[in-house]
């Protein structure tokens, strides 16, 4: 049995008449500057779980299409079903690259820049741990551009990783000690 | 002036006075039915108002409009009778502006056009005269021509720009290939070409040879590469050579794949091309880097 392909036809409908926008339930489309401005106010703690919650909803759809296939999808797959659901949250561009035994997801031309980092890597989050059922953090690694990169690592790795990069050591030399560490 | 003539000028004036003493006929005037027809009663501006209703005008008004409309009429026909009368009173007869017109002409005059000579038209005043046909036309050309000096025949001879001979077409030649294809003589050199050495490199001939360096001495042996020792292909037919003319058909867009080895602004790690790790599967993937720095 083959895993589905994404399809995004008919996935957001707009409905003029009465003024909704749907996406497996009511969405809203709010600016980008805006969004920031609150979740600069927001603090770390509820920005962190209102990037989640965007996430969690990504991973439930994942779910939801992919269903027993999950865990045998490939990353090709994967990238291609979670990738579709940022891209229709309006997020940016996701891909996936492996450093050894790294997974760093990369999104590509988010509306929200360099500030809205924090908030990407906690729907990345979100995803994960409602699509595959696992407790990841998203570390960035670095941001150039447009372009922002993530290392999904767990909890222990995490750590060591966010210990490096604030010592400076550069994202490429933390991926090596963390494969060395393993 | 006689008195035979005097007394018809004077029969003459009655008459006049007598025809300009009877009255004209007058015209009528102008649309007197429409300038006695009642004006039409304006809308009231707003029908929600009626007190700012205005009231209709009387047909009396209107009559006495056409009536004052009217006189310029007659006052523009009492000039007219006026000059008639002004014209014949005033008007001063003299004998010398009177012609009569009842008397018989003389015979003085006659006799002296009679007694000059005809003249002769003058050369300009000969007007040319259409030709009744085109042998007359010819015929008159040429004694133009001839009183001119020049000899042509009457029968103009049939023009010259007729049915000729077209110029001989040169034949159609390929033009010269370029100068980089000069050396093709078909698709298969053409094909051929392309794992040729490149321009101003070795010849077949020095393939194989030593050459002498002159400045360092050192000897530089020149190898036949590997293409020219796969011959080619001795009689390919055109379909061999040739691409399919019909295009395959295109496959499904596929969303491109993720990974990208881009490498970093710092080196790769070496450490990541030592490692045989090929998960199958994106959980398997995530798994690994989960247990990363534990």
């Amino acid at each position: 049995m083959g895993t589905p392909r994404f399809d995004p036809s008919h996935s957001v409908k707009f409905d003029l008449q009465r003024g909704h926008v749907d996406l497996d339930g009511n969405r809203l489309l709010v600016p980008a500057e805006a969004l920031l401005d609150l979740c600069r106010a927001a603090g770390q703690e509820p920005l962190a779980d209102f990037g989640r919650r965007m996430g969690t909803e990504v991973g439930r759809r994942v779910q939801a299409r992919l269903g027993d296939a999950t865990g045998a999808a490939s990353i090709g797959e994967m990238v291609e079903h979670l990738g579709g659901d940022v891209a229709l949250l309006g997020l940016g561009s996701l891909s996936v690259e492996r450093w050894g035994r790294a997974l760093v997801f990369v999104v590509d031309g988010s509306p929200l820049g360099a500030a809205g980092d924090a908030l990407l890597g906690a729907v990345l989050e979100g995803a994960l741990q409602r699509g595959l059922g696992k407790d990841v953090h998203a570390v960035l690694l670095d941001r150039q551009d447009e372009q922002a990169r993530f290392a999904i690592l767990g909890a222990a790795g995490a750590e060591k990783a966010e210990a490096w990069l604030g010592e400076g050591v550069r994202w490429g030399e933390v991926l090596s000690r963390l494969q060395g560490a393993a | 002036m006689s008195a035979d003539q005097i007394a018809r000028l004077e029969a003459l004036l009655a008459r006049v006075q007598k025809n300009s003493a009877q009255p004209r006929p007058v015209r009528p005037a102008l649309s007197a039915a429409a300038a006695t027809e009642p004006a039409p009663e304006p809308e009231p501006a707003h029908p929600v108002e009626p007190m700012l209703e205005p009231e209709p005008l009387e047909p009396v008004a209107a009559e006495e409009v056409a009536i004052e409309m009217a006189e310029p009429e007659i006052v523009s026909e009492a000039p007219a009778i006026e000059m008639g009368v002004e014209s014949i009173e005033d008007l001063d007869l003299l004998d010398d502006d009177i012609v009569d017109i009842t008397d018989t002409p003389s015979a003085a005059p006659e006799a002296a056009f009679a007694a000059e000579e005809p003249e002769e038209p003058p050369a300009s005043s000969r007007r040319p005269r259409a030709a009744a046909n085109m042998t007359e036309a010819l015929e008159g050309v040429a004694d133009q021509l001839d009183l001119e000096g020049r000899q042509i025949p009457i029968v103009t001879p049939p023009p010259e720009s007729g049915p000729q001979a077209a110029p001989p077409v040169p034949p159609m030649v390929q033009p010269p290939p370029p100068a980089d294809l000069a050396r093709s003589a078909g698709m298969d050199d053409l094909l051929d070409d392309q794992f040729a050495p490149p321009l101003g490199g070795p010849t077949p001939e020095q393939l194989g040879g030593t050459v002498e360096l002159e400045a360092g001495g050192a000897s530089l042996e020149i190898d036949e590469p590997d293409f020219q020792e796969s011959a080619p292909p001795p009689q390919s037919s055109p379909r061999a050579t040739s691409r399919p003319l019909v295009a395959p058909e295109p496959e499904p867009i596929e969303a491109e794949l993720v990974a990208r080895p881009i490498p970093p602004p710092d080196q790769a790690p070496a450490a990541f091309a030592s490692r045989s790790f090929r998960p199958e599967t994106f959980i398997e993937l995530l798994e690994a880097s989960l247990s990363l720095g534990a």
